[in-house]
């Protein structure tokens, strides 16, 4: 888990259910789980936005 | 961690920081229990706020006090400082929870200026670190990331917005960094949605206000809906047809309105009106020129016939036809008897040997005939192209070349009025006369290539030689294309300028509503249908993200709130140290009304010890001294959460509240020291100080007492158990006096101090010598210096120079009470000086220094 966010497992775990919003929150958290820098977090969830835009 | 195995700060050394000046200062602090008392504006919080600046590199005080940053400009170097001395540090040792001994130095490289921040170096036993967690001493979240607290720390927590108050506390909490996430997740958001809506699309807004706003309507509404991009082009195509009905219906003509069944169809109507309405103000048809096409007429090759011609006799071959029609003829070809000539009509000239002599002559000439079949379908061909060609040189030559005087009179004028210059007319009309005299050229040399290859054909059909000229005709040909070419690129540029002109300036006087609108939409129909799958695209992730957001807000709530009950319990525990069985408590800190950006301190009021307690804000019901003590248990629980091994309280209980100094020292001090934590308090409260010396003094309690005595040296440090040290201090408040009175007290000061340096050293040297004694024992005896000096002589360690020096002592000091032999300031600075020095040698000299 990412130094940076050191409280996303706790996130995470309140992310419960299957709405269609809390899954788009819980891919949000889960992508950035690995970042270290802000510049890798910003990536992660542009990359996310990006497959949005391919579905 | 056990409580033994905690790090623990062993010494301090501060130099050039805040009240602290060019002398560098050192505290011993290997105890659990470090007490720092001085009165105000001695250096207290100076010395706090160096450990702050140890620990973090950082001031909190800048961050929490309010006012303007500039404010504190130069506020972390000593103000007397020397220009030259740039040498300002903290450092410590610390012994970690292995026992080993760390160097902590952190150096201030730049303080606080005009719009940049301080900044400094961390050095960890020499090596250059970011922090010092690789000794067990890590940092909470900003804006206090350091162990300690300060008054600042303690009342910001209280007097702040109540917005920013769940910063404080999540930063407290390390909850800053979902605070961060969330941030990051509206940025992304943020970059969507300053993504431009597409030109075409926004270019549907011009249909408000025409016969087809309507259309415009729906077709901006597509962007709310799911649709895939085929549904999406029939709905455009669907609008813009609509919008082509409701804009070229003439409402005054009675007729029926136009309907159209295509876009294309659409299309041409819009150009077709557009083009009408246009030329009503200037004849820009008359400037159109057609495309050169086909592409420039390849030359025939005729070059297989050629060579096969060279291959036969060549009067011969031009017979091969002759031939070839006569055998062609049953009677002929079957001969027996022989027979009259079908050519020359000789009797009996055609006979069967003759006719195999033909059919031999046949054969032979087949590979000729081959070719020649060849090459007049290719030269047929080219024929064709030829014509072809020609036909659209025509095109190429602008209608406005054949104006009358009258129709170019008129155009000038149109122009004016449209007001444009006549000059791109004229250089328009110049340009065109050149496209028609090349095209002539073109011409020419088509219908010479033309001709070439007309005889070409003829030359072929009687198997005679080819002229040789088609090459260059062809050649010709591509020189007078390339020629029109050119004239026609520059005619099209000086063209567009004038219909680029002239098509700005008839927009305006265009009186059909929303045609131009249309023919615009209609250009760039594929353009419209792509930006709105994009903007419906582009609405969709913003939705998402919006969604998204909302769920991490309520999951970092709960997050919030779960840390908040568990902080509450901590902070309840800690309150109830200092606070016990009072009927006013701690009721826990929540989330006003389950928002996130709102946190509520609770009281909790009882009537008595039994009965269920009511709640109100605590900000509201609390006295001065429990708003305190609310601020002391916050920040001690935050240090639980943080499992810090040190702790620094600077001033924790006000001198006012007296009724909570003894639980502060018994109950609060004795949970910290038994967590093991180290705890450094500094504070003006001289009983508080007491109460910490008679509870845990010994050897896990040390003491000391800072002094500003001169503000260049800066803040001087005592330890208050050392009796030698503090008369030394205060002998120097008088050295300097101009009056006798002043030296006197000096006088006094010093030998009170050499009096207590001589039983030190004499209780040290039988002590060794295997003799154990004490300090004490000389005090309770009443001895003065001249019956000490006797005493200490055999304990010297500088041999006869330390024993003059004590006999002086006894000579220059013990006279300073009487009134008409005062000593000297430069004698009593000598007499410092020896003492300092003999205490240095003897506190070297004795192993684990001079007996207290």
């Amino acid at each position: 888990m990412s130094n940076l966010l050191p409280n996303l497992n706790a996130l995470l775990e309140k992310l419960a259910g299957d709405g269609p919003t809390v899954c788009d929150a819980r891919v949000l958290a889960e992508a950035v789980a690995h970042a270290e820098t802000e510049e890798e977090l910003d990536a992660a969830l542009d990359a996310i936005v990006s497959e949005w835009r391919q579905a | 961690m056990t409580a033994a195995s905690r790090p623990r700060l062993v010494s301090l050394e501060i130099r050039g920081f805040r009240a602290f000046g060019t002398e560098a200062r050192t505290l011993q602090l290997d105890a659990p229990l470090v007490v720092v008392h001085a009165g105000n504006s001695q250096g207290k919080t100076s010395l706090a706020e160096g450990i702050e600046f140890l620990l973090s590199g950082q001031n909190s005080r800048r961050e929490l006090l309010g006012g303007a940053k500039a404010e504190y400009n130069d506020s972390l170097r000593n103000a007397h400082l020397p220009t030259a001395s740039a040498d300002v540090y903290v450092e410590a040792v610390l012994r970690s929870t292995d026992g080993t001994t760390h160097r902590i130095r952190r150096e201030l490289l730049c303080d606080f200026g005009q719009g940049t921040e301080c900044d400094s170096r961390l050095l960890l036993d020499g090596v250059e670190v970011t922090d010092l967690s690789e000794v067990g001493l890590t940092l909470a979240d900003p804006p206090v990331r350091a162990p300690v607290l300060l008054q600042h720390t303690l009342r910001h927590v209280l007097s702040t917005e109540p917005k920013q108050r769940v910063n404080y506390f999540k930063a407290l909490l390390s909850l800053t960094d979902l605070d961060d996430f969330r941030t990051r997740v509206r940025a992304a958001r943020g970059r969507i949605e300053a993504e431009p809506i597409g030109d075409a699309l926004k270019r549907v807004d011009t249909l408000a206000g025409t016969p087809a706003a309507a259309a415009g309507t729906t077709i901006t509404a597509l962007v709310k809906k799911s649709l895939t991009v085929d549904a999406v082009r029939t709905a455009v195509d669907t609008e813009l047809l609509r919008a082509g009905t409701a804009v070229l219906t003439d409402p005054d003509s009675g007729g029926e309105p136009p309907t159209f069944d295509a876009v294309d169809e659409l299309n041409a109507a819009i150009s077709a009106a557009m083009e009408a309405q246009r030329e009503q103000a200037f004849p820009l048809s008359s400037f159109g020129v057609g495309a050169l096409t086909p592409d420039t007429p390849a030359n025939p090759d005729i070059t297989g016939y050629v060579a096969a011609l060279v291959e036969v006799d060549q009067h011969t071959a031009s017979l091969t036809p002759v031939f070839t029609a006569v055998l062609a003829i049953g009677t002929y070809a079957e001969l027996t008897q022989p027979q009259r000539c079908p050519v020359c009509g000789t009797e009996d000239a055609l006979t069967p040997e003759r006719v195999a002599l033909l059919r031999d002559h046949l054969q032979r000439t087949q590979a000729l005939d081959a070719a020649a079949t060849t090459t007049t379908a290719a030269l047929s061909k080219a024929r064709h192209s030829l014509d072809q060609f020609g036909a659209t040189i025509t095109t190429t030559v602008p209608s406005v070349i054949n104006w009358t005087e009258d129709q170019h009179i008129k155009a000038v004028a149109a122009l004016q009025d449209l007001g444009i210059e006549d000059t791109l007319l004229t250089g328009a009309q110049s340009q065109a006369s050149q496209v028609a005299a090349t095209a002539s050229n073109l011409r020419a040399a088509v219908a010479a290539a033309r001709l070439s290859v007309e005889q070409a054909g003829d030359a072929v059909a009687s198997r005679r030689p080819v002229s040789d000229d088609l090459a260059s005709r062809y050649a010709a040909i591509n020189s007078a294309t390339a020629n029109l070419v050119t004239a026609i690129e520059e005619y099209s540029r000086r063209v567009d300028a004038l219909r680029t002109a002239v098509e700005a300036a008839t927009r305006s006087q265009i009186t059909v509503g929303g045609l131009t609108e249309m023919a615009d939409l209609l250009a760039r129909r594929a353009d419209v249908v792509a930006d709105v799958m994009a903007e419906s695209q582009r609405q969709r992730i913003i939705k998402r993200l919006n969604g998204a957001d909302k769920q991490l807000r309520d999951a970092a709530g709960s997050v919030l709130d779960a840390r908040f009950d568990q902080m509450s319990d901590t902070i309840a525990k800690w309150w109830g140290t200092i606070r016990p069985e009072e009927l006013v408590g701690f009721g826990g800190v929540k989330r006003r009304a389950g928002g996130t950006l709102f946190v509520n301190l609770v009281a909790s009021l009882h009537a008595d010890q039994a009965s269920p307690p009511i709640e109100r804000d605590a900000l509201g019901i609390y006295s001065d001294s429990q708003l305190n003590a609310l601020g002391l248990s916050l920040f001690l629980a935050r240090n639980d959460l943080l499992s810090s091994p040190i702790v620094i309280l600077d001033d924790p209980i006000p001198g006012s509240d007296s009724d909570h100094r003894l639980t502060f020292v018994q109950n609060t001090l004795g949970h910290l020291l038994d967590a093991g934590i180290q705890v450094i308090i500094t504070t003006f409260d001289n009983k508080l100080a007491e109460f910490a010396q008679t509870n845990y003094g010994g050897g896990d309690y040390m003491a000391y007492k800072l002094d500003l005595l001169n503000v260049v040296a800066g803040t001087e440090a005592t330890q208050a158990t050392d009796a030698f040290a503090q008369f030394m201090l205060e002998g120097e408040e008088h050295l300097n006096s101009p009056t006798a009175k002043g030296r006197r007290a000096a006088c006094g000061n010093y030998r009170s101090a050499a009096e207590r340096l001589a039983k030190q050293i004499i209780a040290t040297g039988q002590t060794a010598a295997g003799t154990p004694t004490t300090v004490s024992d000389f005090d309770a005896k009443g001895l003065t210096l001249g019956t000490l000096v006797p005493l200490v002589l055999p304990f010297v360690v500088d041999g006869n120079s330390e024993k003059g020096q004590w006999r002086t002592f006894a000579k220059v000091l013990n006279p300073g009470n009487h009134d008409d032999d005062v000593p000297s300031t430069g004698e009593l600075k000598q007499v410092r000086g020896n003492l300092r020095t003999i205490n240095k040698a003897h506190q070297k000299h004795w192993p684990g220094g001079l007996l207290q």
